[in-house]
Formats: structure tokens, C-alpha cells, sequence
């Protein structure tokens, strides 16, 4: 094969594909890779995908053959397609359909058909797979509540499995979207979100129904899982992250679905309600009493039939989910989250149990179509104050990172950026409760930590939509599923280290489409941790494609 | 002299025996007196007749003109590269019966006066054998490339440049025994997509060995040191040649040979290409006498892709021919392999080898290279067709992420800070250079955040010169001071230049002030690498001359372009001349052009039914039919009785009597070789070729002794012991 200049993909050795941006075939290359190629990152000029096994699996599971795959990246690569990728699409892809589970015959396990010897052979070798497998002819049979773990231990061995075991259709429920909010305003589903529910929902066939969406923050996951629950029509299950977006979900299927407040339940720290569509958190899920103890809110994934499970955030699945979670793979399960990544590199297990990517979309190409806001990213960078210097040189690393984000000086720069932004709602975010309590007094504004009563949180929400409060601060409780549609300027004073997560999703709450470009704004002292921990924040978000600019603020020329 | 007078020549100093027999052969019965000069106008006169013509090109078999392609296309070469070049198929003793044989149909000959023994083709055939038998496909397999496959060297210019970034990030990927550790292996084959992973930790493992060859990768406390200047002394080589001499280094082959070895492979590799040597030549005579041999960004000197895969012994024969170093000759199959372990060569489903592309041009890509792309991820993107020079600078002031059609690098505080402290300056500049668009605003902005910081804490080298009061104003304002005070570190507290330290004492002196400076304790001082001139500048003074050849039908024209030479570690030498103008034979010929004659049986039989019809002794019949047999007979006229002389040549068993006979006679002519038959040690018969030399007694046994021919090995048999001897007449060769 010739060199195509004008082509727009290059693929690597490694499995990475680049999508040069730039190429006039750009939409098509991107369409036609999308099936079986995993987006890694979205910078400005060159999109990186790759061809993981679980992307090939996925597509070989939706019909498309190794010679398909191969096809589609001869036909928009700009240089020859390395011969060893050929190979291992075709090594990969082969290994699809070779380990299928069904139901068994008994009706209540499994049974996983596995033709080849050789492979039947080598998993009796694998301690961790071979426990949970009782040998028959042709397979295994295996009790249904080791279905999760099978799979996920097979993955990691290199053989997907073709999960044919009928999923569990839960008790009806009926109900609709509703083509006007509540609230008397508009409501439809864009063309993305219906694209990404139609992705999960898929034939309905057994491989279907299971599996993780993957949207900007800002741009209506919610109504994805809502579109979702309205097409199946099921009794459903909501876990989400904390009390406050508890409560943002039940006020979002009450504005935009058909279902009443009889027929949504909280299950929380404090509430304990089960009703045909019950929203629970993360926490009260894997509270317990002792370390030893069992889990016993578990017994809300088995309290009702449910037809759905639906994982907000679901990149911050907490551990003790995951086992509950590997016992419940007959149930239809949907994982939400803007940010792929977890901080603890266990993104691979949560998308085992929960499901593959179904459908994923760069944040700069709905920012484009305008359905989030445009995020103009800044960095100020201040020096320590002078007789800090010395403290910070001496301190241990943990400690240096605290004094740094502590600066003294970064109130001031606070101040100017509020003053800056003076008809904007702006939102100030920040680790430590001290410092955030400082600003907060400083500004005369309200402060939301986590000790903070949820009807106080509701009351300041309510102002700050309102116009009442232009200013709030928040700490890290805001990092997640708080709905503040009106925010247009965030300023980050000090975080979690270097989360990546942390930053997408405090980026995330300014990207409610507006008439005007939200300006997040980071604070970060100057030669010292925070820089670096600063970087790694937003690796997440120029792989986007952000761009940072970084200011240098002189302490003179603070206010 | 002209090729004729040579040919002259070479017959005139044959010893009378063998001269005239070969002279009867073709005139018949000589009578006396005789001329020698006028025999040999004779005997041309015979040759120049279209008969005669005819006769010796219809007797022309196929392997008489795979000998005959070899002949010309090693230009004149001598009996041991022309075994070389069949070692694989044919036995030294039946190639050298082969050439006997041509040189009595006087086909080639060798010229007496040269010691080497080299073997020319002879003039008067030469033009037609050129047009009509010279075939260089019938010693070179080849087909077309396949481009669809994607090929890689293992030392691109952009693989050398994530090598070096590699082995920077881990200096301690390497094991004290030269292994690569298991994760710096997982780590490399993670990053590099050299066919999969087995195939990546062998590609670390061979450029490990290739930069520690070149003196670019050196161990201090146990942790591998990438040293940037000797890898930018290969800058000077064009791409081809990096790639072939790394993997040399790679592959072990001698220091001392690796440029006659690169200059033997760039020629095969030419011949390779489409339009053969000439298209390289044609890139350089472009780019000026050296440019195009030199590494000029994306001007590489190769323009032409190797367009043609052959197999592994056609490149083995390619290597010989291409090159008239005896010392290269060994190495052959050492450079073959090595090239093929460095991806130069892949190994194609057939069995034959394919060419990496080499160049931009080779890997089809046409105009000037992309940029380098650079994200605000701190992603540095190089496509394919990147400078050497250019790949060092990422490599210097990035760590490699991954390698493919794309090397991708990130641009780290690590990496630039680590750059700053190599000397390199303008690392912001070099970034925006490569791009050729402003940088991203936070890359640009830590770039200069980062040179700020390294300038903010650095460690200086010189000498410090420290002044107290009352004395610093009159220090600062002594004549001459100011310009030796590179930097105030400190009120009084000054640093000087190291090499100014006999300056600042006669300055301080003269100042009236006694200063002794404590005695250095210098470390190892790094040796001064001589940095590589530009191309066009005058290191072409000290290429040796041309091959002293003259110009002649050759698969390697010998003349010389420009310079393509890599030093020795720690060296800088002179270039050698490549390969250049002249048509490459083995690509421009027709292949398969040639085609044994039809009229050579038609012409046999004809010479049979002549001698049927003769009046002759059994003898006589058997000693013609053994001359036709050999393809001396070229016309009727030499089935004359008078010409036909028997004589016994060969004796086998128990004639004992008969093998001295024999071997006497051969050394009484003193230009006979003779081909003896004997058990070796574990009982297998040995066939051998000698020059024999004498013939002693030893007790009761006979002992044959002479040299081995062609390795010229001392060689004593006992005659008793052999089972056959048989005399080889000389002849011409």
C-alpha cells in the first residue's frame, strides 16, 4: 500500500491509532473506527484511539469480522498498516465466540461452551476462573452469582466471553418521557443522548443491555439514563454519589418523566425508601457497622425487581460494590461518567462488571454543536509570600502541597477574579475548610462542605439559580452531580493533589450551555508542588482538547 | 595497454608446452619455424571469423554464462571471489575445472602479471558477451518488492532517536552483562511496536549493543549514560547508512571493516533499487559532490526505493560482488544476517528479502516533511521523514511515549531540565522550529517556567574568585578584570572562566595582588569530539582516491560520489567513495536476456558426423570427442589428424606408477594444477585442488606436497593414499 498523504489515520505499532483532525476524510475516518477503536484522547490537532481487546470484542460482538476491521483502517490510513496489527486484530477477534455462556440446563447456572480442548484445558489451569468451574462436557457449568467474576478473570486471561445467559427482565413499570418539562420548558432528547441510549439498549438480545456511557459533564447524562429507563419501562435501581444529586435525580424524573413521587424512593442516610424507581447513594450502600460486618443495605439490589442499574459517576464505584455488582450480571446495568480515568487504575474492572463502552463522544465536539458551554481554561501561578518560603522548604511533602495551596495570597487573587466577573454566578472551589472558610468571610459569601445540612445546601442552591447569591464556595462536596445551571466562572483554589477526575468534573459544573463562555480559572502557587500536581490535573482536560493558559501574578499587583 | 594487447600478453607468457597446444588446438599441426606473434594474428584472425564467432556463442550453455556473469560483473575478479560467489553450490575443484575450460575456448583469461590472479573476459568476446550472455538475474534471484507490506529498520532515524530517549529515561534498562532487564523490556515493548513484543525487547537489546558500539551508550555506576555527541557524529551519514552501519554495530561486525562493509551493502542495496547505483548517484550529483551522500534534512542520498526483494543467498553474492576487499569477503554472511536482524532486509512469506524503505522517498512519501506536531497535551507528534539532527533534539529534550509511523514524545520538566543541563539552549526555539506554529500557550509557558528554574539553581564550573573588603573596588576596577568576571555569584564572590586561570593571576598580579590558586582536582574530562562539518566543506580532501580500476562492465561502477562515512567511537576519519553514476545491471538489464543458443547441438552433431567420417584411431576419436565435449572444437578444420596429441591426464586406484606419472608431469610444466581424491580422517572422501610443488620421499612413501588452491593452505598427501590424480591443464587461468 502506498503512502495517502491526505489520509487521516496512522496507526501505531502499539494498538494506538492517531486521527489527524486536519484530514478532509476526518468524519468518515472517525465513523468508520468508531465501532472498534476506544477514544483515548481529543487534543487539538490529533485524536488518539486504540484498538483494545475489549473494543475489538465489541465490535466483533456486533458482527464485524477481523477482515471488516482491517478494511476500514486500510481505507483511511495514511501509511501501510502494520503488518503485526493485522495480525492481532485477527489473533483478537478470533478469540471472540470461543467461550460462550448460556443458560444451563438446570435453569437456575450457567453453562459456559468452550469447544476448543486446548482452552477448556488451560482454564482448569487458572486457579482463580477454575474454582468457580465445574467441568461437563463441552464446558463448565457455574453457578449464576459467579457470572460477574468468571467474566471479568476471563477478560484479564485474554478470552471474552459471549455472554448469552438471558438477562433477568425486571417488573414493568410504566411510564414515559414527557415532551414538556414539568416546569413548563421544552424538553427533548438531542440527538446524542439518543444515540447513546440506542447504543446500550442495543438488539435486546442476550450480549445487550449491559455497559457505560460516556459524556461530557454538562451535557445531560441524566436524560441518557432517563431515556434509557423510559425505553425499557422497568423497575430501576439508581446509585449515585451523594445526598444532593439524590435529590437532583428524583427532580429530574419528576420534571421530565411521566413517573410520580409515589413511584420515586430515596435511599440514603436519611431516608430508606424502596419504590419502583429508587435513587440511592454510594455510601449508605457500603456503610456498615463493623469492618467485619456484612454490607446490609446490599439487600437493596435484591429488594425489588429490578429491570435496570444505573451507576452515576460510575467511575467512582466504590470496591465493596464491585463484589455485589459481579453477583448481579443478570440484571441489565448502565454506568455514567464524563471521565473514564480513577485515580486507583481500576477503570478496567468497573467496565468489566458494569459493562464495555457503549458510547463515548469528545467534550470539543459538543462544545462545537454548542450543546456545552465553550471553557476558557486559566492557570495563575503567585508566589508564596516571603516568610512562607522558608516553612514550605522545610516541610515534609505532604505538607508542602497543603502550604502551597493554602497561599495567603490566593484570597486576594480571588477577590480580583470575583470582581473581574462581575456579572457572572461564579462558583469558588476549594480542598481545605479553613482557607474556603477565609474566602467565603472575605466575600461575605456561602460556604457548602460536607457538614452542611442538605436543606441548608438546597436553600443556597436555590438562591445562588435564583440571582439571590452570585458567589458560592464549595469544597470538594461540589466535585459531583450538583446541578447549577446558571455557573459561568469557576475558581479552583486549591485540590485533590493531582486528580485528573477532580478537574474534569469541577470543569464540568460551568458546562451547562449559555449564551457566554465559562472561564475556569486554577490558583496555584508558584514554585512549589502545586505546579506539578497542577500539570497532572489537567492532562485529563488537554486531552480533551483545552488549552491552559498560565498567568504569573505578581503579589504587588494584588488588590 | 589495451584490453587486446593484455589478452596478447597473457598467451605469449604461457609456457611454450601449454602454448602451443592451445595454439594447435584452434591452427592445427604448426610447422617450423614459427612466430608466436604471427600465430596469435592467426589465431585472432580465426576468432574474428563469423564462424567461428558463432560456434563459441552457440556452445555458450546456461552455466558457462552464470560463470560468464559472475566473470563480468565482479570486474576482473579474482579466483577466490569468484568461489565466494558460488561457495554455496558449487565445489572450488569443478569451478575451477569450469574456468579452465573457458579460458581454452578463450573465453577469459588471467593476466600473468598480476599476483592476484584476476580473471578478465576476453576482448574480442567481450562486446557480444555483454550484449547477449551477461545476465546478472542468472546469479541474483530477485523479484519485486512488496510495498504493500509495511516495513520498518530497526535504526531509523526516528528509532534512533526514541533509542536514545529510551535509554536516557532508563539508565538502568541495561544489566551488567549487557542484557536488558525484564521491565525496562516490558517497558520498551509497551512503547515500540516492533512486530510484537518479542520482537521489541530484541530491538532494545540490539540498539543497546549498536549505541554501546558507536560510544554512544557508556556505564557509569552501574547505569547506562546516553552520550549525545557520538551519536551526532552519524549525522554526517545519510539514513541508509546510519541504518546499515548501526546494525553492523549491532550485529558485531569488526570496527575496523564496518565502513568498507557499509559501502559493500549501500552498493547492493542500490543495485536493489529501480534505477540501480545511477539513481543515488543522480540524488548527490543534485545536491552537490557531498549533500547527497550526507544526511541533509530530507534529502536523503538513496532517493530511490529498493524496489526488488531477493533471497538470502542472492544477497550474499550481491555482497561479494559488490565489494574486491578480501577482508570483507568472510564477513559476508555476518553483514547479510546482521542486516536482516536490523530490519534493512525483512524476511518476506517467501523466503526472499525485502528492503525497508530507507528514506522519505524509498517509503513513497513526496514533498517536504509534515511538522512536528505539538499538543497542549505537552505530545511532541513526529511524522515519518523527521531530520536525524531534528530527532536527536527530541530525543534530548523529550521521552519517547511510543514508536510507530508516528514517534510520539512528551515534553516533561524531566526532559527539558535534563536538556538545559546537557548545554542545550534554545529548547523553546527548537520546539517552535519543528512545529512551525507558535506552541501551545501552557507548553510555551512552562518551557520558559522550566529554563527560568534550571538557570534559578545551577551548578557552574570555573573558578571562584573571592575578594574581600577593603579590596573589592580595587579588584573590580583592576585593568583587564572586568572582562574576566563571567558572573557575580555573591557581593566579592566572583566566577572565572576555568581557561582564563593564567589571565586572572597575571591580571591580579599586575594589580599588585599575590594570589596562588589550590591545585585542580579534576574529574574525568570528557574527550573533545570534533563536531561534523556541514556538507560541501572540505573533508573530501581526505577521501582516498578513486579505484584505480578502469571503468569496465560492472554491476558497482567504482566512482566516487561523495561522503557517507561514519568514524570509529571517538574518532573522526575520512570518507570512502559510494557507489554512483553507471548503470546498475542487475536492474536495468532485461531479465532473463539469456538464452541458450539452439545452433549448439545442431552444431555438435555436425562435428560428430565429421569426425564419423574420418579416418582416425580410437585415440584419436576419444581425444577429439573430449575436445568437443569441452567445447574446443569451433570448426571443421580442427578435426585434423595433426592436431590431436593425447595424453594421459588423470590416473586412479592402484596405478600407482600412473598418479606419479602424472604428478610429475605437472610439475615439470609448472603450471598445472592437479585435482587429487583422497579419505580425510573419518573416512569421506576429499576433493581438492592443488598447486603442487614438489614430490618427496619420505621412508618408503611418496608425499605430493603443494598449496591448496585457492586458500594457499601447505598441503602434504602421501600419494599412496589418494585415489585419484588428474592433472588440470592451465592454460589461460
Amino acid at each position: 500500500m502506498p503512502v495517502s498523504p491526505d489520509n487521516p489515520l496512522i496507526i501505531q505499532g502499539d494498538t494506538t491509532i492517531l486521527l489527524d483532525v486536519h484530514a478532509a476524510a476526518f468524519e468518515q475516518a472517525r465513523s468508520a473506527i468508531t465501532p472498534f477503536a476506544e477514544l483515548e484522547k481529543s487534543p487539538e490537532h490529533i485524536h488518539t484511539y486504540r484498538l483494545s481487546p475489549l473494543s475489538l470484542w465489541n465490535a466483533a460482538s456486533a458482527g464485524m469480522t477481523a477482515d471488516d476491521i482491517v478494511k476500514r483502517l486500510e481505507e483511511f490510513a495514511r501509511y501501510p498498516v502494520p503488518e503485526f496489527i493485522k495480525y492481532s486484530i485477527g489473533d483478537t477477534v478470533s478469540r471472540f465466540g470461543k467461550l460462550t455462556m448460556r443458560a444451563a440446563d438446570d435453569g437456575v447456572g450457567l453453562f459456559l461452551a468452550v469447544n476448543d480442548v486446548a482452552i477448556r484445558a488451560e482454564l482448569l489451569k487458572q486457579r482463580k476462573v477454575a474454582k468457580y468451574l465445574s467441568e461437563r462436557e463441552g464446558g463448565f457449568y457455574l453457578p449464576l452469582v459467579h457470572r460477574g467474576t468468571v467474566k471479568q478473570e476471563l477478560v484479564k486471561l485474554g478470552f471474552p466471553v459471549k455472554d448469552e445467559a438471558p438477562i433477568a427482565v425486571g417488573e414493568p413499570l410504566e411510564f414515559s418521557l414527557r415532551p414538556e418539562c414539568a416546569s413548563g420548558k421544552p424538553f427533548s432528547v438531542r440527538d446524542y443522548q439518543s444515540d447513546a441510549a440506542r447504543s446500550f439498549i442495543g438488539d435486546m438480545m442476550p450480549g445487550a443491555g449491559f455497559g457505560t456511557v460516556v459524556l461530557p459533564c454538562g451535557s445531560g447524562k441524566t436524560i441518557v439514563g432517563m431515556a434509557i429507563m423510559a425505553m425499557l419501562k422497568m423497575k430501576t435501581l439508581i446509585v449515585t454519589t451523594n445526598v444532593a444529586a439524590v435529590h437532583q435525580w428524583m427532580a429530574e424524573l419528576l420534571d421530565k418523566t411521566t413517573l410520580t413521587m409515589d413511584e420515586i424512593g430515596e435511599y440514603s442516610g436519611d431516608r430508606k425508601e424502596i419504590k419502583p424507581v429508587t435513587v440511592a447513594t454510594y455510601q449508605i450502600l457500603t456503610w456498615r457497622g463493623a469492618e467485619d460486618d456484612e454490607y446490609p443495605h446490599f439487600k437493596v439490589f435484591r429488594a425489588a425487581g429490578w429491570g435496570l442499574i444505573v451507576y452515576d459517576e460510575v467511575h467512582m464505584l466504590p470496591a465493596p460494590i464491585f463484589r455485589v455488582t459481579a453477583e448481579i450480571q443478570s440484571m441489565r446495568r448502565l454506568g455514567l461518567t464524563a471521565t473514564l480515568v480513577r485515580e486507583d487504575g481500576r477503570e478496567d474492572e468497573v467496565f468489566s462488571l458494569v459493562g464495555p463502552k457503549r458510547y463515548d463522544v469528545p467534550w470539543k465536539e459538543l462544545e462545537a454543536k454548542g450543546w456545552i458551554a465553550e471553557a476558557v481554561c486559566r492557570e495563575i501561578r503567585i508566589d508564596l509570600p516571603e516568610d512562607l518560603r522558608v516553612p514550605y522548604a522545610v516541610a515534609e511533602k505532604r505538607h508542602k502541597h497543603r502550604l502551597a495551596s493554602e497561599n495567603p495570597l490566593k484570597p486576594a487573587i480571588v477577590r480580583q477574579l470575583v470582581a473581574r466577573h462581575a456579572d457572572d454566578q461564579i462558583l469558588i472551589i476549594g480542598q481545605y475548610l479553613k482557607q474556603l472558610d477565609e474566602i467565603a468571610n472575605d466575600l461575605n459569601a456561602p460556604l457548602i462542605t460536607g457538614q452542611t445540612p442538605n436543606p441548608v445546601r438546597e436553600t443556597i442552591y436555590a438562591a445562588f439559580r435564583e440571582g439571590k447569591e452570585r458567589v458560592i464556595v464549595v469544597s470538594k462536596v461540589a466535585n459531583f452531580a450538583i446541578d447549577l445551571p446558571d455557573a459561568s466562572v469557576a475558581i479552583q483554589i486549591s485540590g485533590s493533589f493531582g486528580s485528573r477526575q477532580e478537574e474534569a468534573q469541577r470543569l464540568g459544573r460551568i458546562l451547562r450551555p449559555k449564551d457566554r463562555s465559562s472561564f475556569f480559572y486554577s490558583v496555584v502557587s508558584r514554585y512549589t508542588v502545586e505546579e506539578t500536581f497542577s500539570a497532572n490535573r489537567q492532562k485529563f482536560l488537554t486531552e480533551q482538547g483545552y488549552k491552559y493558559r498560565i498567568e504569573e501574578w505578581e503579589a504587588g499587583d494584588l488588590i | 595497454m589495451s584490453n587486446i594487447d593484455r589478452w596478447r600478453e597473457a598467451l605469449l607468457k604461457l609456457p611454450d608446452a601449454s602454448f602451443f597446444e592451445l595454439l594447435r588446438n584452434y591452427l592445427g599441426e604448426i610447422k617450423t619455424p614459427f612466430n608466436k606473434h604471427d600465430l596469435l594474428r592467426q589465431l585472432t584472425a580465426f576468432l574474428n571469423r563469423r564462424d567461428t564467432r558463432d560456434a563459441v556463442f552457440a556452445m555458450i550453455d546456461r552455466e558457462d554464462a552464470v560463470l560468464l556473469s559472475a566473470v563480468a560483473l565482479l570486474d576482473r575478479p579474482t579466483p577466490r571471489a569468484i568461489s565466494l560467489v558460488f561457495e554455496d553450490e558449487k565445489n572450488y575443484v569443478e569451478l575451477h575445472m569450469k574456468l579452465v575450460n573457458l579460458a581454452e575456448r578463450l573465453l577469459v583469461f588471467r593476466d600473468p602479471d598480476d599476483a592476484a590472479g584476476r580473471i578478465w573476459l576476453n576482448p574480442l568476446f567481450e562486446p557480444d558477451l555483454l550484449d547477449h550472455v551477461i545476465d546478472p538475474e542468472l546469479l541474483i534471484k530477485k523479484r519485486e518488492s512488496e510495498p504493500t507490506k509495511a516495513r520498518r529498520a530497526l535504526f531509523s532515524d526516528a528509532s534512533i532517536g526514541a533509542f536514545a530517549s529510551f535509554f536516557r529515561e532508563r539508565p538502568d534498562a541495561i544489566k551488567a552483562d549487557g542484557g536488558i532487564k525484564r521491565k525496562a523490556a516490558e517497558y520498551a515493548t509497551s512503547r515500540f511496536g516492533f512486530s510484537g513484543a518479542d520482537a521489541s525487547e530484541t530491538a532494545i537489546d540490539l540498539a543497546a549493543k549498536a549505541f554501546k558500539a558507536s560510544g554512544a551508550l557508556n556505564f557509569t555506576s552501574g547505569e547506562a549514560e546516553i552520550d549525545f555527541e557520538r551519536l551526532e557524529v552519524l549525522s554526517r551519514l545519510s539514513e541508509e547508512r546510519r541504518a546499515i552501519v548501526l546494525s553492523f554495530r549491532a550485529g558485531g561486525i569488526t570496527e575496523r571493516l564496518i565502513e568498507s562493509a557499509a559501502d559493500v551493502a549501500q552498493r547492493a542495496i542500490s543495485a536493489l533499487s529501480p534505477a540501480g547505483p545511477a539513481a543515488a548517484a543522480g540524488s548527490a550529483a543534485a545536491s552537490g559532490p557531498v549533500a547527497g551522500a550526507s544526511a541533509a534534512p530530507g534529502q536523503p542520498a538513496s532517493a530511490a526505493s529498493p524496489a526488488f526483494a531477493c533471497d538470502e543467498e542472492s544477497l550474499r553474492r550481491l555482497f561479494v560482488l559488490a565489494s574486491d576487499d578480501e577482508e570483507i569477503w568472510p564477513l559476508v554472511g555476518s553483514m547479510r544476517d546482521a542486516l536482516v536482524s536490523g530490519g534493512v532486509f525483512g524476511l518476506g512469506s517467501d523466503g526472499f528479502l525485502e528492503p525497508a524503505p530507507l528514506s522519505r522517498a524509498s517509503a513513497g512519501e513526496k514533498g517536504p516533511p509534515s511538522p512536528v506536531v505539538i499538543q497542549p497535551t505537552f505530545a511532541a507528534l513526529a511524522p515519518p521523514g523527521l531530520s536525524y539532527r531534528d530527532g536527536l533534539f527530541l530525543a534530548k529534550a523529550a521521552r519517547i511515549v511510543r514508536l510507530g509511523a508516528f514517534a510520539e514524545y512528551e515534553i516533561t520538566r524531566d526532559s527539558v531540565v535534563r536538556a538545559f543541563v546537557d548545554g542545550m539552549r534554545g529548547v523553546r526555539e527548537g520546539f517552535e522550529r519543528l512545529s512551525g506554529t507558535p506552541l501551545p500557550e501552557n507548553v510555551a509557558f512552562m518551557l520558559e517556567s522550566w529554563y527560568k528554574e534550571y538557570q534559578s539553581i545551577r551548578l557552574d564550573r570555573g573558578i571562584v574568585l573571592t575578594v574581600t573588603d577593603p579590596f573589592r573596588a580595587a579588584v573590580e576596577h583592576a585593568e583587564g578584570m572586568a572582562s574576566l568576571l563571567k558572573r557575580t555569584l555573591a557581593p566579592g564572590v566572583y566566577l572565572v572562566d576555568e581557561a582564563d586561570e593564567k589571565r586572572l593571576k597575571a591580571t591580579l598580579e599586575k594589580a599588585g595582588f599575590a594570589c596562588v590558586l589550590p591545585p585542580a582536582h579534576h574529574g574525568a574530562v570528557k574527550p573533545t569530539v570534533v563536531q561534523p562539518s556541514s556538507p560541501g566543506q572540505p573533508e573530501e580532501a581526505g577521501m582516498p582516491p578513486p579505484d584505480a580500476k578502469a571503468a569496465g562492465p560492472t554491476l558497482f561502477p567504482r566512482q566516487e560520489a561523495g561522503t557517507d562515512a561514519v568514524g570509529a567511537p571517538g574518532t573522526v576519519v575520512p570518507p570512502s567513495p559510494l557507489p554512483s553514476a553507471g548503470t546498475s545491471l542487475l536492474a536495468t538489464m532485461t531479465p532473463g536476456r539469456f538464452r541458450e543458443s539452439e545452433d549448439g547441438p545442431a552444431f555438435r552433431a555436425k562435428l560428430d558426423h565429421e569426425l564419423e567420417a574420418m579416418n582416425l584411431t580410437r585415440e584419436q576419436v576419444q581425444e577429439l570427442q573430449a575436445r568437443m565435449d569441452r567445447k574446443l572444437i569451433l570448426a571443421d578444420d580442427q578435426l585434423r589428424n595433426g592436431a590431436v596429441r593425447s595424453e594421459r591426464l588423470e590416473a586412479r586406484a592402484m596405478d600407482f606408477a600412473g598418479k606419479v606419472r602424472i604428478i610429475e608431469q605437472a610439475l615439470s610444466r609448472g603450471t598445472d594444477a592437479l585435482e587429487v581424491v583422497f579419505r580425510g580422517p573419518h573416512g569421506i572422501p576429499e576433493r581438492r585442488l592443488l598447486d603442487p610443488s614438489a614430490l618427496d620421499r619420505s621412508g618408503g612413501e611418496l608425499i605430493l606436497a603443494g598449496k591448496a588452491v585457492p586458500s594457499g593452505d601447505d598441503v602434504r598427501l602421501y600419494v599412496s593414499k589418494l585415489s585419484l590424480v588428474r592433472r588440470v591443464r592451465s592454460s589461460l587461468i
